[in-house]
Formats: C-alpha cells, structure tokens, sequence
C-alpha cells in the first residue's frame, strides 16, 4: 500500500475519509496511486452493481452509492453541480464503519468545497 | 424462524419510517416479499443480488451492507452468507436506523437457520449455486479487470 504517502498514512492512523474525485477516464485523489486505483476498481464495481440493480427496478440514475467490508467503507456520489456532458463523480474510502449518511454527506460537503 | 415470525418481523421493518418493500431471499430463492414491484421483477432482483454477491465471494471479497440511492427511491442490501435482504425506502437519511433493524433481524435469522440445520431440519444446498453460469457476474468481473490505474476510463452511469 501508499505507506510512503503522507496523506494515506495520516488518514489511515486517524480513521478520516480519504477522497478522490472522477471524471471520464480519470480518478484523482492525494493519498498515493494504489490508493487511488483501488478507488477506481471498487468505483466501477459498485457502478456495475448500481446499473444491474437500477435496471430491474428501471431506475437508471443513481445517485449514490455505498458498502461495508470488513472495517472499510466505500462510497461516490455524482456531483449534481457537474455537467451533463461530463458527469463528475466524488467518492472516499474510509478505513472504519462509519454511518452511511455520514459518509455519503462528508463526500458531498467535499464536492461542494 | 417460523413463517409467522418471519413474517411478522418483516412486516414491522416494512411499517419502519420511509420503508415501501422488502424481500428476503436465499440464492435466488425468494423467501419473503412485500414490495411493489412485480413478482417477476422481484424474482430478477433477486437474482442479480445473488449474482452480484457470487461475484464478490468469486473474487474472496465480503461486502455484508450495500446501499444505492437511485432517482426514485434507495435500496439498502444486507448479505448474510446465501441469504440476502433487500430493503427499499424514500428517505436517504433513514439508512443506518433502518440497516440496525435489518441487521438484528439477519442475525435472529441467521441463528434459526443454523440451529434448524443442526436439528436436521434445514435443506441445505451448499455449493450449488457456484456452478451456475452467470451472466451478470461475468459482466461485474469484465468491469472490474479492466486494466485499471489512477488514469483509466471509467464508465459513467447510464
């Protein structure tokens, strides 16, 4: 892992969210390149999901989304503030349970900073 | 669990603030609905959960509390081993209330079944599900390996 980055480590030792922003064909976030690839994985994993789910229930657009494993939380949201041509999508892994509206709002107050 | 009570504390979630359906589910054997939504949407659902949750065991992974927050309302998904439990409601900020009391009930459930397979009563089917081609795990797994680096596409949401 990112031990070399300061930031993950700092996140990592103070159970605090570590964010990453995506848009297409790029993930972004401060805390190392492995950190932020596993980001991206889990991103498009979790997206799969959300399409396979939304189309049964013929819910398209998701606008959030969220799991637990193990100590970990994953989570995005889609910036509403992006443009639709260019949907931006804002997400953190954190490595402790948090509540999921607790999480899901720390993201979106990182989108709107 | 007996049917009555499985049935009755599933009613009691259903009746929990925003909550408008339910389903419990074992693989893609449906245990317990109560959702407005077709049975055959229903019974699609519950395939793709169990598909998306093979997925994850194919890959030794273990995500047990899911929760998606579509246009038209927001699923939250509890996986507990085979069994998986769907909850769908209107109100975003009632997810954790709502996943303590989905919890508790997998919990309770999850020891019924253990103590009626230890009695000899349960019919279980380990292992069965693991040799059932899948089209939607394929289709999370092509996602997933695609090569990935911090740079890599990313497919927008439809």
């Amino acid at each position: 892992m990112d031990d070399g980055n300061e930031a993950f480590r700092k996140a990592l030792e103070n159970g605090e969210p570590r964010f990453f922003r995506a848009s297409r064909g790029s993930a972004k976030g401060k805390t190392g390149q492995e950190d932020t690839a596993r980001f991206a994985e889990n991103l498009m994993i979790l997206q799969e999901c959300a399409v396979l789910i939304g189309e049964k229930l013929e819910m398209s657009a998701v606008a959030s989304a969220t799991f637990y494993e193990g100590e970990d939380t994953f989570g995005f949201c889609f910036d509403q503030n992006s443009d639709s041509q260019n949907p931006q999508v804002a997400g953190a892994i954190v490595n402790r349970r948090i509540p999921m509206e607790e999480f899901v709002s720390s993201i979106r107050d990182f989108i709107n900073e | 669990m007996s049917p009555q009570t499985l049935s009755s504390t599933l009613d009691a979630l259903k009746t929990t603030g925003s909550v408008f359906g339910i389903f419990l589910s074992k693989g893609e054997s449906l245990i317990f609905q109560d959702a407005p939504f077709s049975d055959e949407r229903i019974a699609e659902l519950a395939t793709t959960l169990d598909d998306i949750a093979l997925y994850f065991v194919q890959e030794n992974r273990s995500p047990d509390q899911l929760s998606f927050g579509f246009d038209g309302g927001n699923l939250l998904v509890l996986i507990e081993g085979e069994h998986r439990l769907a909850v769908f409601f209107h109100h975003s900020g009632e997810v954790d209330l709502l996943a303590e009391f989905a919890r508790a009930f997998m919990k309770d459930f999850a020891t019924s079944v253990l103590i009626e397979t230890y009695q000899g009563g349960g019919q279980e089917e380990r292992g069965s599900q693991q040799e059932r081609p899948n089209g939607n795990t394929a289709r999370i797994a092509a996602q997933a390996r695609r090569p990935i680096d911090p740079t890599s596409p990313i497919q927008p949401v439809r």
